[in-house]
């Protein structure tokens, strides 16, 4: 076999290996029982390339990871949808109304403060909707009003799952754990720590490039 | 032992470090009088997209004057008037319709060339594309005449150092928004693309009007708790000298916390707190001058060169930028609120500006040319008028420092088939050019324009005689701008043009 080939059967199985694991790792589960699967070891990404989500990836991950409708996800002043009025900050384009044919490069500040916005009001939205009893709650369900951190583990759980798509590390799992517990003690409410906790994380650049 | 310190020693010790101090303050006074974004002068471009003619506006030519006046673009002499005290015409002009278009058209040029023409000046110049894209860049880079780089680029490199956004694109996806190609300028000087004016504001903040308005300590925690899940994660060991995430992390941590600091949404939302936009209960609150610009541009809220001319000036109210750029573009804007077709025609005041804006020459020249003057004019008064109330400082309106460059692709073609009045034109490379401002060598049209074929001729640079042997170049006019600008061009190469300045 030649070396060339011999690398793409590496690749082949390695990828299916992770898959494995990945999908093995996807439901929540007690994160006491689970050790993470290693990511595989290597050293720093030689080209280190990486690429903006751009708004409708990142519409259709925040989505997916919260359970909620695409309109639900943001509005501005209650009437105006975020993917509308911050469509070129969060990478869309307008050709046919502003000649803009292709994402602008991430070079404004308001790419920045765009995605904060639509996150936040996404987390928002889910808190919302969690802790208001209407419905049982899809993400935020172990953050109880004791903040304590056996349930600030499992929500850690959740919402790497959900957001990230993977399990966290202990010393991810460890800070949020520590964050909590932080806040906890300022004297925030379960709901305000849920949509914060999410917010950091849908903002965290493992959410926002691929 | 102790060294003595006798009555003189000391008296050499005191004036020693009153001249040290004394030197330090002139040469910080020096250094700052040396910084010109410490006075910075203001450029706005606005764009005349698709082809403004000149002959078309102040240097419109009479039938009377022309020997082959019947195939070439004059005006029957009463549709030109002359203005007192200037060189300059204007162009009366109406017509039932523009080409295919069943919309009336009725306009006058004279009350605004009256009312500005101390600040007016016409320069001509001869271009060298006829490409729209083309055109537009070579009109902001003088065809790349200085390592090319943009004229906005330039005044926010020279000006723009200490402003949070020196150059501010209101307008997207033209030649006259390219970047240039000196990438040694420093970042700050390149390009802002505003695609939303009217809503752009609320994405200068991460926070602020959303569901975390009230939380900015608790935001505050999980920002660093961001910072600490990064720093935690493979994807940062992997990533971590990826350029893009660099350029991110600068963005999120450094620039957008400043924004948030200096409060830009509350000081650049110019919408009304009214049932549509309820600011008030998202815990935002209009600008200080929002009424005046919603007075000024009252269609803000339908025209986008309304909303886009509204936030330039309070971007330079503010002082956040020194080079803006608005304007026309080739879309099509409809104003819906003036009503559909009624009896087979457009209603008055239904169109903000033409498909393919002055482009829409090529179906029919005079009357295309006449409604977007009319536009490009009326934005200009707006714009103008609030700048002049404005005080900048020393008595001097934040009008006295501002260049207004109505930048445009290329001239239009100078002939036409014998007397016909609804005529198209195509591309030309001739054509002349409108600057507005206190800065330029006013109440002057350089160059002129030859009646018996109707295209322009050109000027010394040096004195501003005409020369009806001479074209002007990109070049030329480029610098004239800086110049007018008072942007130090010593290291450029570009030539000298007094003419285009006062004083």
């Amino acid at each position: 076999m030649s070396p060339e080939r011999r690398r793409h059967t590496y690749g082949a199985l390695c990828g299916l290996g992770l898959a494995l694991v990945g999908s093995l790792a996807c439901s929540p589960s007690e994160p006491q029982q689970e050790t993470p699967a290693p990511l595989p070891t290597g050293g720093e990404s030689r080209r280190a390339r990486v690429r903006f989500k751009g708004l409708h990836r990142l519409e259709n991950d925040l989505s997916q990871a919260l359970s909620l409708p695409i309109e639900e996800l943001c509005t501005e002043l209650g009437s105006e949808p975020c993917s509308r009025i911050h469509k070129i900050a969060l990478g869309g384009v307008m050709p046919y109304t502003r000649g803009i044919h292709e994402p602008l490069p991430l070079r404004s500040v308001s790419n920045a403060a765009a995605v904060d916005r639509l996150v936040i009001s996404a987390c928002a939205r889910r808190a919302e909707l969690d802790f208001g009893g209407a419905t049982p709650p899809v993400l935020f369900g172990d953050l109880t009003q004791t903040l304590d951190d056996l349930g600030a583990e499992r929500a850690a759980r959740r919402l790497y799952n959900a957001l990230l798509r993977r399990d966290e590390s202990p010393e991810e799992r460890a800070e949020i754990v520590t964050f909590v517990a932080q806040q906890k003690a300022k004297g925030a409410t379960p709901q305000e720590v849920a949509l914060l906790a999410c917010y950091a994380l849908g903002t965290s650049v493992e959410a926002l490039f691929y | 032992m102790t060294p003595r310190l006798s009555r003189r020693n000391a008296l050499k010790a005191v004036l020693g470090g009153l001249t040290v101090a004394s030197a330090g303050l002139l040469t910080q006074r020096k250094v700052r009088a040396e910084d010109p974004s410490e006075d910075p002068r203001f450029l706005i471009v606005l764009t005349a997209t698709g082809g403004a003619s000149i002959i078309d506006s102040v240097m419109a030519v009479r039938a009377s004057e022309c020997p082959n006046a019947s195939r070439l673009n004059t005006f029957p002499d009463e549709q030109v008037q002359s203005i007192p005290g200037s060189p300059f015409r204007a162009v009366k002009y109406a017509s039932k319709k523009v080409g295919p278009l069943p919309y009336a058209v009725d306009t006058d040029q004279a009350p605004f060339v009256k009312k500005y023409h101390q600040d007016l000046l016409a320069v001509t110049w001869t271009t060298t594309s006829v490409n729209h894209a083309v055109g537009e860049r070579r009109a902001i880079t003088g065809n790349e005449a200085w390592r090319g780089r943009t004229l906005q680029e330039i005044v926010a490199a020279y000006y723009g150092k200490k402003a949070l956004l020196p150059n501010a694109h209101l307008v997207a996806g033209l030649g006259f928004n390219e970047a240039g190609s000196d990438t040694t300028l420093p970042d700050y000087a390149f390009g802002e693309v505003v695609a939303e004016p009217l809503y752009w504001p609320l994405s200068l903040h991460g926070t602020k009007g959303t569901p975390a308005r009230d939380k900015a300590s608790q935001v505050a925690d999980a920002r660093a708790l961001r910072s600490r899940l990064e720093a935690a994660s493979e994807m940062n060991r992997v990533y971590q000298h990826a350029p893009l995430l660099k350029r991110w992390r600068e963005l999120r941590d450094s620039r957008l916390p400043a924004f948030e600091q200096a409060n830009l949404i509350d000081r650049l939302l110019f919408l009304p707190n009214d049932d549509k936009h309820p600011l008030g209960a998202y815990g935002l609150s209009p600008s200080a001058d929002a009424q005046r610009v919603r007075d000024a541009f009252p269609d803000y809220d339908r025209d986008p060169v309304d909303a886009q001319a509204a936030l330039a000036f309070l971007l330079l109210k503010q002082r956040l930028s020194v080079a803006i750029t608005l304007g026309f573009t080739f879309e099509l804007s409809y104003n819906e609120a003036a009503g559909g077709l009624g009896n087979g025609e457009l209603p008055p005041g239904a169109l903000f500006n033409l498909p393919i804006g002055f482009d829409f020459s090529h179906q029919s020249h005079r009357a295309a040319q006449a409604l977007m003057w009319s536009r490009v004019f009326k934005v200009v008064d707006g714009l103008i008028t609030l700048l002049k109330s404005e005080e900048y400082a020393g008595g001097q309106s934040l009008w006295d420092r501002t260049l207004l460059y109505i930048a445009t692709d290329f001239g239009r073609t100078k002939d036409r088939p014998e007397n016909h009045e609804g005529f198209g034109s195509g591309h030309d490379l001739n054509n002349g050019v409108l600057l507005l401002s206190p800065m330029v060598n006013g109440n002057r049209i350089l160059g002129g324009v030859d009646p018996t074929t109707c295209l322009t001729y050109g000027f010394d640079p040096i004195t501003g005689a005409p020369d009806p042997g001479r074209t002007m170049n990109e070049a030329q006019i480029f610098s004239g701008i800086l110049g007018a600008l008072r942007v130090d061009t010593s290291a450029s190469g570009l030539p000298d043009v007094p003419a285009m300045r006062k004083g």
